[in-house]
């Protein structure tokens, strides 16, 4: 354990090194900056003739918000993770390191830890700052919001994990074109079907299968749009969520367990 | 207990085959150079050693362990041939992980990382990021970090590797220091004279197998240099 602390400290000051952490603050700036001022109104929309108040669309545009920022937040996570492991293979720290005695799972795990530290950091900054704004200014209850996070927090894990381990059998660039097709990919598939849209043959599969990137961070919030989710879609959900955190972490060990340091 | 065994070992990366067939092994408080041409399996026989790779064939141990398990990297100390640090880092920043690592806390890392930068001469440049320093530089804090916490195995792989005469000097110095103090020393290099001046056994690696290993004494005949003998055991496939 002490081993992991270590170098899980020595992760995330690489990352502060290389001035990722940096870029990662300016973008949650950016992001609050924007989400401040998108909040700040509250517009007359006419719907069909009917006058309506923005916040009584709220519930539905809180949603899309916090999804989009909850997604962002996955890809963030996979694409810090993409080459975090690669790029201490590259630059010779890992061989020095695992020439000392540190398991090879101790490694693989800091590297991890240390890139999901940054990332969640960003998640923590950006859905706390859209949970606020939603909650103090329209309304909106933030139990949701709170399960929403932890739902990405699953899925940035997820996604950074497979991340880290294509990178170490990929080139960077081909990691992180990896991490925005799946995020991108399995997020259009959860939305369609969300959206009522029959998803046939291998679509409905990956749908069904696939990490529930969209779909979790959507069941979670549904509260907000009115609509309470059955418990089987939670529990469905919330299980797959897990299992491919879970899988994505024990693929990435064992991986680097077998790979080979040149 | 050995510090460790080669047991018919062979290494193959898809056609290519690096290491066939070694057998090799290392009593503790000796010191044994690895010679070879470049592509005789020399570095390979490293990673072998470490773990970093598998066997195809046969079996390693590492101060009786599989080398894939920590516990056979206890004391290691380890210098690679090409050593690439992480740039950003700084010298001390380097060596005080790697203090951590090899165990050491406190008290005791500062003073043993202030005594390696002493002794390896980069004492000035410890606030140094490591991408600044030469390639001279950059060799010394690689040796401070093989030497911190008086390792009780050095696994160097072409040692000298950038360094200037003087700096030669000093890494032949180094080991026989290490060795002074008990320390089996494994040296892998194309430096014939070094590998004499700081090791009592040699092994002579050529296209993946050992050719030749016993002492300087027993691998040089009458009036050859230990150049010579490796001239001609190479040459002649170990065919004698």
């Amino acid at each position: 354990m002490a081993a992991l602390r270590l170098l899980t400290v020595e992760a995330v000051r690489d990352a502060a090194r290389r001035r990722v952490v940096l870029a990662v603050l300016v973008l949650c700036f950016l992001c609050l900056t924007t989400l401040d001022r998108c909040t700040s109104c509250n517009a007359s929309i006419d719907l069909r003739g009917d006058i309506a108040q923005s916040v009584d669309v709220l519930g539905w545009a809180g949603m899309a918000v916090f999804c989009v920022l909850a997604l962002w937040t996955v890809t963030l996570a996979g694409l810090l993770a993409s080459d975090h492991l690669s790029e201490s293979l590259d630059d010779g720290s890992a061989r020095l390191v695992l020439a000392r005695p540190v398991a090879r799972d101790t490694f693989a795990l800091s590297r991890l830890a240390g890139s999901l530290l940054v990332s969640l950091a960003a998640a923590v900054i950006v859905l706390g700052g859209a949970s606020f704004f939603l909650s103090t200014r329209n309304a909106l209850p933030l139990a949701p919001a709170v399960v929403a996070t932890v739902a990405c927090i699953l899925s940035a894990i997820a996604v950074a994990s497979l991340a880290m381990t294509a990178s170490l059998y990929l080139p960077r660039i081909a990691t992180m074109l990896f991490v925005i097709t799946v995020v991108t990919g399995f997020s259009l598939l959860n939305l369609a079907s969300l959206s009522g849209i029959e998803l046939r043959g291998l679509y409905g599969v990956l749908d069904q299968l696939g990490p529930p990137l969209a779909s979790s961070i959507a069941v979670a919030l549904a509260p907000w749009s009115g609509r309470i989710p059955e418990n089987a879609d939670v529990l469905s959900v919330a299980l797959r969520l897990v299992l491919w955190a879970a899988g994505g972490v024990a693929l990435l060990v064992s991986s680097f367990r077998r790979y080979e340091i040149t | 207990m050995p510090a460790f065994t080669f047991d018919n070992v062979t290494k193959r990366y898809e056609a290519r085959t690096a290491l066939a067939g070694v057998s090799l092994e290392l009593s503790r408080g000796t010191a044994l150079g690895l010679l070879g041409p470049n592509g005789a399996g020399k570095t390979t026989a490293l990673r072998l050693l470490l773990g970093f790779a598998r066997p195809s064939e046969g079996s390693v141990r590492l101060q009786g362990a599989d080398p894939a398990s920590p516990r056979a990297r206890l004391g290691v100390g380890y210098l690679p041939e090409q050593l690439e640090l992480p740039g950003r880092m700084t010298s001390r920043g380097f060596l005080l992980l790697h203090g951590r690592l090899a165990g050491l806390l406190g008290s005791d890392l500062e003073r043993e990382v202030d005594a390696v930068s002493e002794l390896t001469g980069i004492a000035e440049r410890q606030q140094d990021r490591l991408a600044d320093l030469s390639k001279g530089l950059a060799q010394r804090v690689g040796f401070a970090q093989a030497l911190l916490a008086h390792p009780r195995l050095l696994l160097l792989d072409e040692p000298t590797s950038g360094l200037d005469p003087i700096g030669m000097r000093d890494a032949r110095d180094w080991i026989v220091g290490a060795r002074e103090r008990g320390c089996t020393v494994l040296v892998s290099s194309h430096v014939l004279s070094e590998v004499e001046r700081t090791c009592d056994r040699v092994a002579i690696l050529h296209e993946g197998r050992v050719v030749a290993a016993g002492t300087v004494e027993e691998l040089v005949r009458d009036g050859e240099q230990l150049e010579d003998a490796f001239v001609r055991l190479v040459r002649g496939g170990g065919r004698e």
